[in-house]
C-alpha cells in the first residue's frame, strides 16, 4: 500500500510539471498587454511610461520566459502565487474569500444532493420499471440536460422577481448584519444557488446509485438472502446497498474534492462571490496569474481526487489489490 | 405520494413556463418614440443639462423597498477594491473613493461639467499673483473647521504633503500613478527624483499654503485643474514626517522612510482606508460589498449639503437582474442603465423613479488616419455614409439614445451655448450609398480590377463581387476590429456586410479581446507598418470637465497613444492650441474656437460618431434628491441624497 502510494505520487510529479508548463505557455501566448490594461488613461506621456516601466518590472515581465517560469514555480513553493492584475493584489489574497464562499456553498449542495440522491437511487432500483422509477428517470434526464443558467434564471424569476421571497443574488452584508439576522441572510442568499446546483447534481448521482443498486440486486447473494426469507429492507439496505456503496464511494470522494471547485455559471448568475465567478472574471480581464494559478490548483485537486478515489476503492473493496 | 409527485410535476412545469415567458412590456413603441425625441437637438440639450425625473403610477405588484431608511444600497458591477487615489481605474471604485475622500479638494468639477473653487466648504480665500517670470502664484487659505473622521483637524501642511507624496518617485515605484503637482514650478525635477524640494509649493501657516504654476504651462484655459489638491493624513501615510517649507519650496523632513511607507500604503491602506475626510468612513469590503458609515466629523459638500444617511452600501450585482432588484426593493439604486428592456421594466413599475441624462461622449468607429485606406478623409466620409446610425441606436440602445455629428457630447457647456451654430455649420451625416460612392470616386479607389476602367457604382451588388480598386489593381479593403460580445460590433458587422459592397468596399471584421484592440488602436505606432492589419475600430469616449482637445488631436502627440488616430492636420492642431492657450475667463472666445474645431474635425472625420447614450439612474421610490448628471454620479451628490418612507 505504502509503496503503491509513493509510486503514484512520483508518477504525478511529471504530470503536474507538464500541466504547469502548458498553463504557463498558454498564459504567455494570450494576446494583449496586461500592464496597459492596468494603467489609467489619464496619465501624461512621461508619467505613463514611468508607471508602465515600474509595473512591467514589478510583474517580472522584464525577465526571459524560462526565467519567468522558474521564478513562478519557485514562488509557488514559497506560497506566492503571483499578482492579480484584476484586483491589484497577490493572488492568494484575492482568492481566499471566494474560495471560502465556494466551500460554504458546496457543503450545502453536497449534503443535500447526497441526502436526496442516494435514497432516490435506491428506491428507483427497487421499484425498477414502476412510475416512481420512470418519473425520476425522466426528471434526471431533464435536469441533467438542463443548462444551469436556465434553471438559475427560472428560480430567480419565480422566487426573486415574482414572489419576492428570496434575494435574486449577491452576498449577505457581514458588516451591518449580526447574529441571527446574519445567519438568516446567509441562508436566504444561499437558497437559490444551492437549489440550482443540487437539482443539477442529483440527476447524475441518482442514475449512478440506481445502476450500482441494480447491479448489486442482481447478484447471487441477494437471491440467497431473499430465499432465506429475509425482510426486503434488510436485503436492500444491509446486503445490496453495502455492496453498491463500493462504486458509489468514488462519487463521494469526488464530492469532497468538488468542495474546492466553483460553478462558474451558477455563481455568475447569482453574483455569488465564489471561485467559479472569480475564474470567469479573471478570464474576461485577462488576469493571467490568477488564471494559471487557479487552473494549476484545480489540476492538482483533480489529480489528487483520482488518486484518493483509487485508494478508497482499494480500501472498501477487498477484491481490489493496490500494488 | 401521488400528491407529492403531482406537486413536483407542477413545479417543473411552472419553471419551464416562467423561463420561457416574456416580460409584458412593449419596447417597440417606446423605442420609436424615444428615437424621435432624441433626434431633436434641443430636446437633447434640455435632457442633458437638467435631467428628467419620472415617476410612474401604473402597475405591478412587487414588494416595496426592503432596505432600511437610514441605508442607501447601490448596485454596480464588480469592484476591484482600490479605495485610495493612485491605484486602479474602475469607475465603481472611484465612487467609493469619492465618498471616502471627496469634498475636501480645493477645486472640484461641478454637476454642470465645469471647474470651480471650493469656496463653500474648503477654501476660505484664494489670492492670485502674476509673477515677473510669467508664473502665477495662488495662495489658498482653508477653513479651520475641517476635520478627519478621527477628529483630527485638516491643516494646510496636509495639502502640501499630499502633492509631495503623490508626485514622489517612491509613490510611483509602489505601483501608484498620479498627475498631482503637474503644471507647478519644480514638478519635473521633483517627479524625476532629482530634488527632494518641490519649488512650487509653500506652506505659509497652519491654514495657508501656496501653489506656483510654471509659466511654461500658462496661460491655460483649464488652469484650475492644476490647482485641485486634497489633503493627506500624514501620520498614516508617512509616519515620522512633517512638511517643512522656506522660500525654495517644500519638502518632507523628520525620521521617515518614504519607500517603506508608500509600499505599506499600497499593500494595506489602499484596500481598507482608515483615516479619511469624506462624508462617509470605510467599514468593510467583503464579498464585493463595500459598506461605509457616516463620518460625524464631516463638514459639508461643495454646495453646503450635509449627509443624512447612516450607511451607504455599494455592492456588486448581476447586470441581468439589477433593475429587477431595485423594483423588488433589494437595492435602492442602480446607475447608468442603458438597456431598453430594463428601462421599460422600470417605467412600468410604481416602485421606482427614473432619472435620465445624456452621455457626455459618444460611441464611435475610430479610423486610422496615417495608414491604410482610411488615411484618405474621403474614404472615412464614405464609411460614415454607409452606416444607418438610427438603426444602430435602435439595435444597441433599444432606442434610448441619440447621436452627435462631431467630437462633442450634448451635455457639454460649449455644445449647449453653440448648438445653433453647430447645427448650421456641421454637415448632416446620413446613410446614403450614392453619397458614399461620390466620396470614393474622389479617391485612388476609383477603378475596376484592371486598374484602368472606371468603377461603375450601378454594377455593385450586395454579394461583394464587384469591388473598387486603385491603379495598381489593389482592392479597397477595410479591416475592422471590434470586441466580442459587443452589440455595437454586431450591428457594425450587419450594416457594413449589407452596405459596404454597394460602394465597392470589402469590409472585413475581426472580433477579439479589448487588449488586442488597445494594442492595435492606441499603440498602432509600435507595430511595424508591414504587420499592421486594422484601420477601423469600434469603441467609445467620454469628456470630462477638462476637455483639452490638444491631447487627443495635437500634432505633438503623433506617434503616441494620445493621438490614437494619428491624425496629422495643421489647422486642427492650431485650433487645439489656440483653445487651450486662452485664459479661463475667455469662455466666449473658447466657444467660438470650439465650433471651428468641430467643423474642421468633421471635415476630417477621424471618428464616425454612432450613438450617444441616454443614461438612466433607477432608484427606489423611497430615495430622494437624485440629481445625477454626466459629470455627477451618485457619489458626487451623496450628501444630497436622502430616503423617506412612502
Amino acid at each position: 500500500m505504502g509503496k503503491y502510494l509513493v509510486k503514484r505520487i512520483i508518477i504525478l510529479i511529471p504530470v503536474i510539471i507538464c500541466i504547469s508548463i502548458i498553463l504557463f505557455g498558454i498564459s504567455k501566448a494570450m494576446p494583449g498587454d496586461p500592464v496597459r490594461a492596468m494603467l489609467p488613461t489619464t496619465l501624461k506621456e512621461e508619467q505613463y511610461q514611468a508607471a508602465y516601466d515600474a509595473m512591467y518590472e514589478r510583474l517580472g515581465l522584464d525577465k526571459s520566459l524560462p526565467e519567468q517560469y522558474v521564478r513562478w514555480i519557485g514562488n509557488l513553493f514559497l506560497g506566492e502565487f503571483g499578482y492579480s492584475t484584476m484586483y491589484n493584489r497577490p493572488v492568494k489574497d484575492a482568492v481566499a474569500e471566494p474560495l471560502k464562499n465556494t466551500i460554504i456553498l458546496n457543503v450545502f449542495v453536497n449534503i443535500f444532493y447526497l441526502i436526496i440522491a442516494i435514497p432516490l437511487g435506491i428506491k428507483c432500483a427497487t421499484k425498477r420499471g414502476g412510475f416512481f422509477d420512470n418519473f425520476w428517470s425522466v426528471f434526471s434526464l431533464v435536469t441533467y440536460s438542463l443548462p444551469s443558467f436556465f434553471l438559475a434564471l427560472s428560480l430567480i424569476y419565480i422566487f426573486g422577481i415574482k414572489l419576492g421571497w428570496l434575494p435574486m443574488g449577491g452576498m449577505p452584508n457581514t458588516s451591518i448584519l449580526a447574529g441571527t439576522d446574519l445567519y438568516l441572510s446567509w441562508l436566504k442568499h444561499l437558497a437559490l444557488p444551492v437549489i440550482t446546483l443540487t437539482i443539477i447534481s442529483i440527476a447524475g448521482a441518482i442514475r449512478y446509485v440506481k445502476n450500482a443498486m441494480i447491479d448489486a440486486l442482481s447478484q447471487d447473494y441477494i437471491r440467497t438472502a431473499r430465499s432465506k426469507g429475509l425482510n426486503t429492507k434488510v436485503v436492500v439496505y444491509s446486503h445490496a446497498f453495502r455492496n453498491a456503496l463500493i462504486p458509489v464511494s468514488t462519487i463521494i470522494v469526488g464530492t469532497l474534492f468538488s468542495l474546492f471547485s466553483g460553478s462558474a455559471i451558477t455563481e455568475t448568475v447569482f453574483t455569488y462571490n465564489g471561485i467559479g465567478k472569480l475564474m470567469v472574471a479573471a478570464v474576461n480581464q485577462r488576469d493571467t496569474q490568477m488564471i494559471i494559478t487557479m487552473n494549476l490548483f484545480f489540476s492538482i485537486v483533480s489529480v489528487a481526487s483520482v488518486l484518493v478515489s483509487d485508494i478508497i476503492y482499494g480500501l472498501v473493496d477487498p477484491r481490489v489489490k493496490l500494488s | 405520494m401521488k400528491k407529492i409527485l403531482a406537486l413536483i410535476l407542477m413545479l417543473a412545469m411552472v419553471l419551464s413556463l416562467a423561463a420561457c415567458g416574456n416580460k409584458t412590456t412593449d419596447s417597440g413603441n417606446t423605442n420609436t418614440d424615444t428615437k424621435n425625441e432624441t433626434t431633436t437637438t434641443d430636446d437633447k440639450k434640455d435632457d442633458a443639462s437638467e435631467g428628467t425625473t419620472e415617476g410612474t403610477d401604473d402597475n405591478a405588484g412587487a414588494a416595496t423597498s426592503g432596505t432600511p431608511l437610514d441605508t442607501l444600497v447601490v448596485g454596480c458591477a464588480e469592484m476591484n477594491g482600490d479605495f485610495i487615489g493612485g491605484f486602479g481605474n474602475s469607475s465603481y471604485d472611484q465612487d467609493i473613493k469619492t465618498i471616502l475622500h471627496g469634498f475636501c479638494d480645493t477645486v472640484y468639477q461641478t454637476a454642470a461639467g465645469s471647474l470651480d473653487v471650493a469656496y463653500e466648504n474648503v477654501v476660505k480665500a484664494m489670492d492670485t499673483v502674476e509673477n515677473a517670470d510669467g508664473s502665477k502664484t495662488y495662495t489658498f487659505t482653508i477653513y479651520d473647521d475641517l476635520k478627519w473622521n478621527n477628529g483630527d483637524p485638516i491643516t494646510a501642511d496636509q495639502y502640501v504633503g499630499s502633492i509631495l507624496y503623490a508626485a514622489s518617485p517612491e509613490w510611483l515605484a509602489a505601483g501608484a500613478s498620479s498627475t498631482a503637482g503637474e503644471g507647478m514650478v519644480g514638478y519635473s525635477a521633483y517627479y524625476a527624483g532629482e530634488t527632494k524640494v518641490f519649488a512650487g509649493l509653500k506652506l505659509i501657516d497652519e491654514y495657508t499654503f501656496s501653489i506656483t504654476l510654471d509659466s511654461e504651462y500658462l496661460p491655460y484655459f483649464y488652469e484650475l485643474s492644476y490647482l485641485a489638491v486634497g489633503p493627506l493624513y500624514l501620520p498614516n501615510y508617512l509616519p515620522g514626517a512633517t512638511v517643512a517649507s522656506d522660500e525654495t519650496g517644500s519638502w518632507f523632513e523628520g525620521d521617515f522612510d518614504l519607500t517603506a511607507a508608500t509600499q505599506n500604503i499600497a499593500a494595506t491602506e489602499r484596500f481598507a482606508p482608515t483615516v479619511t475626510c469624506g462624508p462617509y468612513k470605510f467599514v468593510s469590503f467583503d464579498n464585493q460589498i463595500c459598506t461605509m458609515e457616516l463620518n460625524e466629523n464631516f463638514k459639508c459638500d461643495y454646495e453646503g449639503n450635509v449627509p443624512t444617511l447612516k450607511y451607504v452600501v455599494q455592492k456588486a450585482v448581476s447586470m441581468d437582474t439589477d433593475v429587477d432588484q431595485v423594483i423588488a426593493g433589494e437595492l435602492d439604486m442602480v446607475g447608468g442603465v442603458i438597456e431598453g428592456s430594463k428601462i421599460e421594466a422600470a417605467k412600468a413599475s410604481s416602485n421606482v423613479n427614473l432619472h435620465s441624462y445624456f452621455r457626455s461622449g459618444y460611441g464611435m468607429i475610430a479610423l486610422v488616419c496615417d495608414w491604410g485606406p482610411t488615411a484618405d478623409p474621403n474614404v472615412r466620409w464614405a464609411l460614415a455614409s454607409l452606416i444607418d446610425r438610427a438603426a444602430v441606436i435602435d439595435y444597441v440602445l433599444g432606442g434610448y439614445g441619440g447621436t452627435v455629428d462631431a467630437e462633442y457630447g450634448t451635455a457639454q457647456w460649449t455644445y449647449q451655448e453653440r448648438v445653433a451654430e453647430l447645427a448650421e455649420q456641421l454637415k448632416p451625416i446620413t446613410f446614403n450609398v450614392e453619397t458614399a460612392n461620390k466620396y470614393l470616386d474622389a479617391t485612388e479607389w476609383k477603378f475596376e480590377a484592371d486598374g484602368t476602367t472606371p468603377f461603375d457604382a450601378s454594377k455593385a451588388t450586395a454579394d461583394g463581387s464587384y469591388l473598387r480598386h486603385n491603379a495598381a489593381g489593389e482592392p479597397l479593403v477595410v479591416e475592422h476590429f471590434g470586441t466580442t460580445e459587443n452589440t455595437v460590433t454586431d450591428i457594425i458587422e450587419i450594416q457594413y456586410a449589407a452596405n459596404a459592397p454597394l460602394a465597392g468596399i470589402k469590409f472585413n471584421i475581426t472580433k477579439g479581446d479589448f487588449n488586442v484592440l488597445l494594442d492595435n488602436y492606441y499603440y498602432s505606432y509600435e507595430i511595424p507598418e508591414e504587420e499592421r492589419i486594422y484601420s477601423s475600430f469600434n469603441l467609445a469616449t467620454n469628456f470630462t470637465a477638462v476637455d483639452d482637445k490638444w491631447y487627443s488631436w495635437g500634432q505633438d502627440w503623433l506617434g503616441t497613444w494620445y493621438n490614437a488616430n494619428q491624425l496629422d492636420d495643421d489647422k486642427l492642431n492650431e485650433l487645439t492650441l489656440k483653445m487651450r492657450e486662452l485664459s479661463s475667463d475667455q469662455t466666449e472666445e473658447y466657444a467660438d474656437l470650439w465650433v471651428e474645431f468641430q467643423v474642421r474635425w468633421q471635415e476630417l472625420m477621424p471618428n464616425i460618431p454612432l450613438y450617444s447614450n441616454e443614461y438612466f439612474d433607477i432608484t427606489g421610490i423611497n430615495v430622494d434628491n437624485v440629481n445625477t448628471t454626466p459629470y455627477a454620479a451618485y457619489s458626487n451628490i451623496i450628501c444630497q441624497i436622502g430616503k423617506s418612507a412612502k
